[in-house]
């Protein structure tokens, strides 16, 4: 295995060094339309050449406003060869929530595509007190090419994403090229991906899954072979007839399909990787999905944004593997190499053997606080020294494990009010704070149920105000439309005259549950 | 299928929970929040029910508008015949 120097210290190291190794080979295979190495290679140097010279200097951060689009993938790769750092920004987001994003990460350029559809056009970001740059770059670029892609130091910043706040703000995560280039060196010796492997790119290019899947496959010389959302549903035609190798998706893809009765054995035969990440693997989706792909190895992988994609990794064993009986799933695994963990109690102090705790991480995977939020860095990371008595910074996860004797770690739950909708981290509190936000509503609580069909969950809201009634509930729902992404949107929401309280004072959710679950005529549903 | 579930209208817009009035034949998939990968697939086990005919892997992906939609129920109806 190469050295993670040999491997390079940053993010497009691996395309590079693929293009430079196998220029001819696929690196991208978009809707029947395929690009080699040097193709890409080639238009990512225009493209960076071009936003070079739009600017007049090389880019700072730049929103990536397009998704898996052929300026998509180029423009990551033509953002960083001109020295920026990838802002991807969610064109179906409502446009506040993308101005929101744009405005926090001070983007100093915002690229998107000639393939723009109605939403979320660049132009509808723009406010009397905003005016972001706009450039729109088209594989039709006629700039001089860029000689030499910018070699990033360790500390640069690569990409920020976005992650839902408690407050109704989005948190930055800022990932420097050092971060991901651990974890992809990690990557490369965890797994054998060689330039006929074929990686399903399923995850909107705003989720770090996304990087994962295109980088890895760069890296390793293989081939992006971006998946609609439709095909998700059904992608047993898709992923013979393009031959896919890899696939990586939540694990509620896996409840869909065995919902509809389509996972069948042997139903994907050319898979050899199958990666699951994002929510919690039930060991019953691990065994059906091994039995229809057979010839590949199934894993559950586990990792906060904050720790750079993926932390932790199980090799499912369908005879070997501990069976839970369905707490916590599938094991998250042991960690990668250089990520360490500790578990500490509610006092922050590491608990014993077996003793369920949150999990804290450390190691050069871990970011290095939120994007501009010193309060929100103060309150998730810490120092402490590691086993071996060395200071470290750690990161609260805010998940609830056990490590079991052989090493390996259980997800137990949350210990806040954290829940994954599709693998989407959703913060209750963010949902709530903009209800709350909406005209009349003077209280709002959003409680997570379990999900009837995928297995996840669903979220069902309460609202408390003097006027509001049955006939608000339907244009409250509405409004919250225009302000959160849709996954964040309550499938129910009820009109309460007061929000329960526990003995505490605070908000009951344990009642909330009860009522949500069992709606009486007290409530109103759209 | 709800019980007043007397239409393949009536069917799309209780799988999308939105007004019958909006179940227009150019609706698409993912054009409206609604209509996402969890309720399409709940779309298609209440199309399945309410035809009587197996919605496969290879329909799940091409019926993704309520255009498709009526003409898959029209050829089930005339296959029926």
């Amino acid at each position: 295995m190469a050295s993670r120097e040999q491997d390079g210290c940053f993010l497009h190291a691996g395309f590079l060094r693929s293009a430079a190794r196998h220029p001819d080979r696929p690196a991208l295979s978009l809707r029947g339309q395929h690009w080699t190495y040097a193709e890409l290679d080639e238009l990512a140097r225009r493209l960076a050449a071009e936003l070079i010279g739009s600017l007049g200097r090389p880019p700072g951060r730049v929103g990536l406003l397009t998704n898996k689009s052929l300026v998509s993938y180029v423009g990551m790769l033509a953002i960083l060869y001109g020295g920026g750092a990838v802002v991807p920004l969610n064109r179906t987001f409502p446009v506040s929530r993308i101005r929101v994003m744009a405005m926090t990460a001070d983007v100093d350029v915002i690229v998107t595509d000639t393939d723009a559809d109605s939403a979320g056009q660049p132009e509808e970001l723009t406010t009397a007190d905003w005016q972001p740059r706009v450039v729109v770059l088209s594989e039709a670029a006629s700039a001089p090419r860029l000689r030499t892609p910018h070699t990033p130091a360790e500390e640069d910043l690569a990409y920020l994403l976005f992650t839902s706040g408690t407050t109704g703000t989005p948190k930055g995560v800022p990932i420097s090229h050092g971060n991901i280039a651990h974890f992809l060196h990690n990557n490369t010796g965890r797994y054998d991906f060689g330039v006929d492997d074929r990686f399903t790119q399923i995850f909107s290019q705003t989720f770090d899954l996304a990087i994962c899947d295109i980088f890895s496959a760069w890296q390793s010389g293989g081939c992006v072979v971006p998946l609609d959302a439709i095909h998700q549903l059904a992608p047993f035609r898709f992923v013979r007839e393009q031959g896919i190798t890899v696939w990586c998706s939540v694990p509620s893809t896996v409840t869909l399909l065995r919902h509809k009765g389509l996972l069948t054995p042997g139903s994907l035969p050319t898979l050899r990787w199958s990666l699951f990440c994002g929510e919690v693997l039930t060991e019953e989706n691990a065994d059906a999905w091994q039995l229809a792909a057979p010839n590949s190895t199934v894993e559950n992988l586990y990792g906060p944004t904050e720790v750079t994609i993926t932390s932790l990794a199980h090799r499912w064993d369908p005879a070997g593997s501990p069976r839970s009986g369905g707490e916590g799933g599938v094991p998250i695994g042991t960690p990668h190499p250089g990520v360490l963990t500790m578990i500490v109690d509610a006092y922050g102090r590491p608990v014993g053997p077996g003793e369920d705790g949150q999990l804290c991480l450390a190691g050069p995977q871990v970011f290095s606080g939120y994007w501009r939020a010193p309060e929100l860095t103060a309150a998730a990371l810490f120092t402490a020294p590691d086993g071996t008595g060395v200071s470290r910074t750690w990161y609260r996860t805010g998940d609830l494990v056990r490590r079991l004797p052989d090493g390996e770690h259980v997800f137990l739950g949350r210990t806040d009010h954290q829940v994954k909708v599709h693998g989407m981290r959703v913060e209750l509190g963010d949902v709530e704070a903009h209800l709350k936000a909406l005209p009349g509503v003077g209280q709002s609580a959003v409680v997570a149920l379990p999900g009837e069909i995928d297995g996840g969950v669903r979220l069902v809201a309460f609202v408390v105000g003097p006027d509001l009634d049955a006939a608000s509930a339907t244009g409250l729902v509405d409004a919250l439309r225009g302000r959160v992404p849709n996954y964040m949107v309550p499938q129910r929401l009820h009109v309460l005259p007061e929000v329960p309280l526990n003995h505490n004072g605070k908000t009951d959710r344990a009642a909330l549950m009860e009522l949500a679950a069992h709606p009486s005529d007290r409530k109103v549903t759209p | 299928m709800t019980p007043s579930s007397d239409t393949i209208v009536d069917v799309i817009a209780a799988a999308l929970d939105i007004p019958v009035d909006e179940v227009v034949d150019e609706l698409a998939f993912q054009e409206i929040p609604q209509w996402d990968s969890l309720a399409h697939v709940s779309l298609m086990l209440r199309v399945e029910e309410f035809y009587g005919v197996p919605v496969t892997g290879d329909l799940v992906v091409r019926l993704t508008s309520v255009a498709a939609i009526r003409a898959f129920g029209a050829a089930c109806t005339a296959e029926s015949r």
